[in-house]
């Protein structure tokens, strides 16, 4: 018997083919959560546990990269649950997703992924991470006053409380980002435009350090090495 | 959880007075143009092309300091039938896309475009397209700000100018919030700046730290909108028939007013007219304020709130003349002097956001 109540893969989609990367949120019995992805660099995980202590942490392919004495990058407290009847929400995590800076596919779907439609151009795909008090039902009650935002999934953890996933698009204005590589690596070029037609293969992605009582913020690009 | 996404943009058309004469007098284009009275008058300019700003030519200054900074200046007297032609113009590309329009002037205006009739999902294409449509229906350009509410679009209207737009996508308010002083608000100008540095907010995030009672006592009734725009938050909607907040009249005079029975007259004379404005309104008002610009430069506002809302002439100008009591009027010349209205029955949520009375700064 798995050990997880929740395992979803998901990823955004554009009409064209065109997608982020993978991501994997995942529940424990214990009623902790996991939100993961991969790589070329390892992979990157942010750990929200049951006593409210969150961890972020990147691995290598073989555990910890070498240059870390541990794997955990940052410590966070979240925000506590709402109390039940509230009709609110605790949010411990969000990506946007850019519509213009998905990438091109480089594997075959394999059909456990769960694709959520891309913003149309101009817009970005948010997919945000909230533990309520709330039933689900109670949840796609406030989902339904807030037309724009779709339910993706609940899961219902022990003592009483249920971590909503759900999305919606929004506004987004493109600009394109160089990340320099100072003759060390290539630079990398995030742009909407794609000039090298390079399909974007890199996907990165940024965010501030997470602080005590907010969420976790992620914008994930995907860009492509130049060299020059 | 917050409520649903919308969709609000900032439409601030970009110099827009001395666009129009440019526009219209192809002789001014490339110039340094200022719209507004003589220098020999004691004019103000009312707006100038970007050519003048180079030379630090701005809104509001004096006409005669314009042309010293800028010598070849080309002064327009302005025409106002013009600018309100051209601004409904520019309201009816707005109205083809939402009926959701609040003009603030005849300059800018708000739009919530969350449900559009040109059928389109985003703020970003709807504002692009807008854009594009004045640009070639009134050969104006504007910048414009998409953002989830009516203070963080307005904000970003003004971040890339001219012919910009700025997006703030909702991950991106928190940082967009912490690069603003906090004078980038409405109804913050250098005074209340002031007194909020010396509480030691001078970042708009600051707010959300500081003492309530400190806050208070630093800035009355603004602390509430403070603290609710520091972290964001504005619900405010975007209202097509926005009610009246205030109304105010000023006059710049040829010559320094010293005469105390002149000054007097004249106060009395600018109350009166906001009496009859509120009467052809059908308003009722609670505060009266006045302004005082001296010789020097130096501005004082004094304002009075009364229990009892009214439009009664007599009353206002009795407590308009008791403010002025209340300055150095008659012991040093003046040369500006103003008189408003706002507080308007009824109309209890207006601290701190545009359209009240700004006099302070």
């Amino acid at each position: 018997m798995s050990n997880l109540l929740l395992d979803l893969s998901f990823g955004v989609k554009r009409s064209d083919g065109y997608v982020s990367a993978i991501w994997r949120a995942s529940t424990t019995r214990l009623g902790d959560f996991h939100l993961s992805t991969s790589s070329i660099a390892g992979i990157e995980k942010y750990s929200f546990n049951k006593s409210g202590m969150c961890s972020s942490a990147h691995s290598g392919a073989d555990g910890a990269p070498g240059a870390l004495r541990d794997r955990a990058g940052f410590r966070w407290r979240r925000a506590a649950t709402p109390p039940r009847g509230s009709g609110r929400a605790a949010r411990v995590a969000w990506i946007a997703f850019p519509t213009d800076y998905l990438s091109r596919p480089t594997q075959e779907d394999d059909g456990d992924v769960l694709w959520i439609a891309a913003a149309p151009a101009c817009g970005a795909t948010y997919v945000e991470f909230a533990y309520a008090a709330e039933p689900e039902q109670g949840i796609r009650g406030v989902l339904d006053v807030m037309q724009d935002r779709t339910l993706v999934r609940c899961a219902e953890l022990p003592g009483g409380e249920t971590l909503v996933i759900f999305c919606y698009h929004a506004d987004w204005e493109n600009k394109d980002l160089r990340v320099p590589g100072h003759g060390a690596v290539a630079d990398v070029l995030f742009s909407a435009d794609d000039p090298l037609a390079s399909g974007r293969p890199l996907r990165h992605r940024f965010g501030p350090m997470p602080k005590d009582q907010e969420a976790v913020l992620l914008l994930e690009m995907g860009g492509a090495a130049i060299t020059n | 959880m917050t409520a649903g996404v919308r969709r609000i943009i900032h439409v601030d058309m970009d110099a827009f007075y001395a666009s129009v004469e440019q526009r219209d007098d192809p002789s001014l284009r490339g110039k340094p143009v200022a719209v507004g009275g003589q220098p020999g008058a004691r004019g103000v300019v009312a707006a100038s092309s970007y050519e003048a700003r180079v030379f630090g030519v701005r809104s509001a200054m004096p006409m005669a300091r314009a042309v010293r900074l800028c010598p070849d200046l080309v002064i327009v007297r302005p025409d106002f039938q013009r600018y309100r032609a051209a601004s409904q113009r520019i309201l009816d590309i707005f109205r083809s896309c939402t009926p959701l329009v609040e003009p603030l002037s005849l300059d800018e205006a708000y739009l919530d475009v969350s449900d559009n009739l040109w059928g389109e999902t985003l703020a970003t294409p709807v504002a692009g397209r807008l854009k594009q449509r004045m640009g070639e229906e009134t050969q104006l350009s504007a910048s414009a700000g998409v953002a989830p509410n009516k203070f963080l679009a307005k904000i970003a209207s003004g971040w890339q100018k001219p012919d910009g737009l700025t997006v703030i996508s909702p991950g991106r308010v928190e940082a967009f919030l912490q690069q603003l002083p906090v004078d980038a608000l409405w109804g913050v100008g250098p005074v209340t700046a002031a007194k909020l540095r010396k509480i030691g907010i001078a970042r708009l995030v600051e707010v959300r730290a500081a003492d309530p009672e400190l806050l208070r006592r630093a800035v009355g009734g603004l602390a509430d909108a403070l603290r609710r725009l520091a972290m964001g938050d504005d619900p405010r909607p975007v209202l097509p028939d926005r009610p009246y907040k205030s109304s105010s009249s000023e006059n710049t005079y040829n010559e320094d007013l010293l005469d105390l029975d002149e000054i007097r007259a004249e106060i009395g004379r600018m109350a009166r007219q906001t009496a009859d404005w509120l009467a052809r309104k059908e308003l009722l008002a609670r505060t009266v304020t006045i302004k005082v610009r001296y010789a020097d430069f130096t501005t004082v506002t004094r304002s009075h709130t009364a229990a009892a809302p009214t439009r009664d002439p007599d009353e206002l100008a009795a407590r308009a003349l008791m403010l002025l009591a209340r300055t150095d009027a008659g012991r040093r010349p003046i040369r500006l002097l103003g008189a408003g209205v706002h507080g308007f029955d009824g109309d209890d949520a207006a601290i701190g956001f545009p359209g009240v009375l700004r006099f302070e700064d």
